[in-house]
């Protein structure tokens, strides 16, 4: 493949540790900030944020040093999820940009990126898209341009918000740069400054001819990059999750919904944007929670009973923590949903307005977090007079449903329904000439006037125990029209329901 | 006139809709049918859209009040529209609804039985999302009034907001909740065929309601029911 039919980008975000804490806090933003690599006063500073630089505290002193030097500043180990969350964010940006992504150790993504300028535009149109979509989940990121992942890398850590790097016109950018621009190895690099070659394009100066020779081939490498030829390629591309996961660690401890609500209606917040840019819809969300004592408590809602807006997934989100809190406080949590495709509405011309599948959804969500899981739901179509529960069956009206093939009914008579008593009442039956005669129960006592029965159930071969009994229709006069249900495997009687 | 004037000037500074003239036509509320043609014809049409309708009982268990609301949840899922029923008592018969010739799939049910709490805040929701055609609330056994009037008069006011018709299976003798109306069901007469025991089969029941609407409307209406395994053709 030629240079010119390849193009990659890169996204860089600097100082990676500390975006991702402010992200999940933003009130660091406002503070002196240093990233450590440990939580206790000896542990090495390894990024600072340009309020902690001003106070002069340096990348590579002890946390100690840092606070004896500047009181304010903020110390914190990053937690790896956060830094992790923040990572899968930006890839989930990149995602949105292109098929192929690749995730580097150092928390840059790579993608490719030619054949999209008819969707995306130009490159520096690309380059801002990406910026404004990584500026809107709270990451200030450059993104670069080259025909290799390598000079995608270089450009991206060019300074400017977005840097193309064109072939054949490379070295003519990047060629006042240190040449530690190139990532040498410390020895490569030491090497290079003893022989005086100080910027990118010192190097590129140097005659290709007897570079191997000299300075082995990682030097024949960097002399390739600094003359803008680069042929490395994406190698490792990941496949897209559709499991979103936002992570926060806190300092302190959570002993109130109230604060915690607001934490996860920002993690929500950040998820949804995520989805949204994958044109994707939330479809189940679980929570666990740190305690304080090192336990966690795990909550999970229904699939599919989730809004694509963050303020009902965390609406929900409290009703089911309020009904199932945590024994202790909350030092952090992990908020993870599942994505499911989004379901396009046709309407028809017609027939009556549909509702849009997202606003059900939204609202079979909040009442399942009201009434509990199982219970919200259409009734089971298949439901046969039976004894067992009738469960429902997920409510999806859908346009066809419009036009149902129920069969004709008889016009102005309706169907007497039956009310079914949950649970059933129990009642003593004295009975005449087989059949019940008085009843006595919490709910109706008195003589019966009319029967109607026994009509007989056998019903142990469909279910997980013997069922066998008579159903009768019965009549007590003022009180109404009963089904009563005796049980001859015990001999007992039950009020079923009333026709009403 | 110089009266004339003076009264535009007055209606000028009410607020508007507050008062009118004795010689304008008063607006008719929207109706939902109920899909039984005399009830309809009791009720002027139907049941009141963005209003509480309350089916009250009389001290009969069989009034056919669910048999009322089921026949509504058929008209209104047949046209193509969903409805909802919030079962408070658990006690929705699917079977009865499939017979009534209800189309399944349109219909939003909330299982209970659950609490008069998670009734009202079912109902809030469900009221609010505006996509329905039809609720019918059928409140828990205890404490159905749910906390006091005043959550079902917030309730009817969402329902006259959203303009969707409430059914609302009352309890005991409550009778109103702000905007309402009520319909008072009478014991069902049944009907039955046939000698006393296997030869005998319930054949249906006759309905006596009487209908009591806030504006003043009243009437009463007589219809026949008919048992399931007599309805289709």
């Amino acid at each position: 493949m030629k240079n010119a039919e390849r193009m990659f980008a890169c996204i860089f975000a600097p100082a990676m540790p500390l975006q991702a804490m402010v992200r999940t806090e933003p009130d660091l933003r406002e503070l002196p900030l240093a990233a450590a690599d440990g939580d206790r006063g000896g542990s090495r500073i390894t990024h600072i944020s340009a309020s902690a630089g001003r106070l002069g505290v340096k990348v590579g002193m002890t946390a100690s040093q840092a606070r004896s030097i500047a009181a304010d500043v903020v110390v914190r180990q990053p937690a790896a999820g956060v830094v992790a969350a923040a990572v899968r964010a930006l890839t989930d940006i990149a995602c949105a940009f292109s098929a192929t992504v690749q995730v580097e150790s150092d928390g840059r993504i790579l993608f490719e990126a030619a054949g999209h300028e008819a969707i995306h535009g130009s490159f520096l149109e690309m380059g801002q898209r990406i910026i404004n979509a990584a500026g809107n989940d709270g990451f200030i990121v450059r993104v670069g341009f080259g025909c290799g992942i390598r000079l995608a890398g270089i450009a991206s850590r060019c300074g400017a918000a977005t840097t193309v790097l064109e072939t054949g016109a490379v070295a003519g950018v990047i060629a006042g740069m240190p040449v530690s621009i190139l990532e040498p190895s410390p020895a490569m690099l030491e090497a290079l400054t003893r022989l005086r070659v100080i910027t990118v394009g010192d190097l590129a100066a140097l005659p290709a001819r007897g570079i191997g020779s000299r300075l082995g081939n990682e030097g024949t490498r960097l002399h390739a990059l600094a003359s803008g030829i680069d042929e490395s390629v994406i190698t490792k591309p990941v496949v897209p999750d559709d499991r979103f996961i936002e992570c926060v660690k806190l300092d302190w401890t959570l002993d109130n919904l109230e604060p915690l609500i607001f934490l996860i209606k920002g993690a929500a917040d950040r998820i949804s944007a995520r989805m949204q840019m994958r044109g994707l819809v939330p479809g189940k969300a679980g929570l666990t929670l740190d305690l304080e004592n090192s336990g966690i408590h795990f909550l999970e809602t229904a699939a599919g009973g989730i809004s694509s807006s963050s303020s009902t997934i965390s609406s929900v989100l409290h009703r089911v923590l309020s009904r199932n809190p945590p024994s202790s406080p909350i030092c952090g949590f992990t908020l993870s949903i599942t994505a499911s495709r989004p379901r396009a509405v046709q309407c028809q011309l017609f027939g009556p307005p549909v509702i849009e599948p997202s606003r059900v959804r939204d609202l079979t969500g909040r009442l399942a977090a009201i009434v509990g899981e199982g219970n919200v739901g259409s009734p089971d179509p298949d439901a046969r007079p039976a004894r067992p529960e009738y469960a429902p069956v997920p409510f999806d009206p859908c346009p066809s449903d419009a036009r149902h093939t129920r069969p004709v009914r008889r016009p102005g008579s309706p169907a007497m329904a039956f009310r079914r008593f949950n649970p059933p009442y129990k009642a003593t039956v004295a009975t005449g000439n087989d059949l019940p005669a008085e009843i006595s129960s919490n709910l109706v006592s008195g003589r019966i006037c009319r029967v109607a029965g026994p009509w007989y159930l056998d019903a142990s071969w469909w279910g997980d125990g013997p069922v066998a009994g008579a159903l009768y229709d019965i009549e007590i006069p003022g009180r109404g029209v009963f089904r009563l249900w005796h049980d001859l495997l015990d001999d007992g009687w039950l009020i079923d329901g009333v026709w009403d | 006139m110089p009266g004339n004037s003076a009264i535009a000037r007055l209606l000028e500074r009410m607020p508007a809709g507050l008062v009118r003239r004795a010689s304008e036509q008063v607006r008719s509320n929207p109706v939902t049918p109920t899909g039984i043609s005399a009830l309809d014809a009791a009720l002027g049409g139907g049941w009141a859209c963005g209003r509480l309708n309350m089916l009250v009982p009389g001290p009969s268990a069989s009034t056919g009040r669910t048999t009322v609301a089921m026949a509504a949840v058929c008209a209104v899922t047949s046209s193509g529209l969903p409805a909802a029923w919030i079962d408070g008592d658990g006690s929705m018969d699917p079977p009865s609804l499939l017979a009534c010739g209800a189309n399944t799939k349109l219909l939003l049910w909330v299982r209970g039985p659950m609490s008069a709490d998670a009734l009202l805040k079912s109902t809030h929701e469900v009221i609010i999302s505006g996509m329905f055609g039809l609720i019918v609330v059928r409140p828990p056994l205890d404490g159905w009034y749910g906390g006091g009037a005043m959550h079902w008069l917030r309730l009817s006011r969402e329902a006259e907001l959203s303009g969707a018709p409430v059914i609302v299976l009352a309890r005991g003798s409550a009778t109103s909740a702000g905007n309402s109306s009520a319909t008072f069901f009478a014991a069902l007469d049944a009907d039955w065929s046939g000698p006393i025991g296997a030869g005998c089969l319930l054949m249906g029941g006759t309905l006596r309601l009487e209908t009591d609407h806030s504006d003043g409307h009243q009437a009463e209406c007589t219809f026949r029911s008919n048992a399931p395994w007599l309805v289709f053709q």
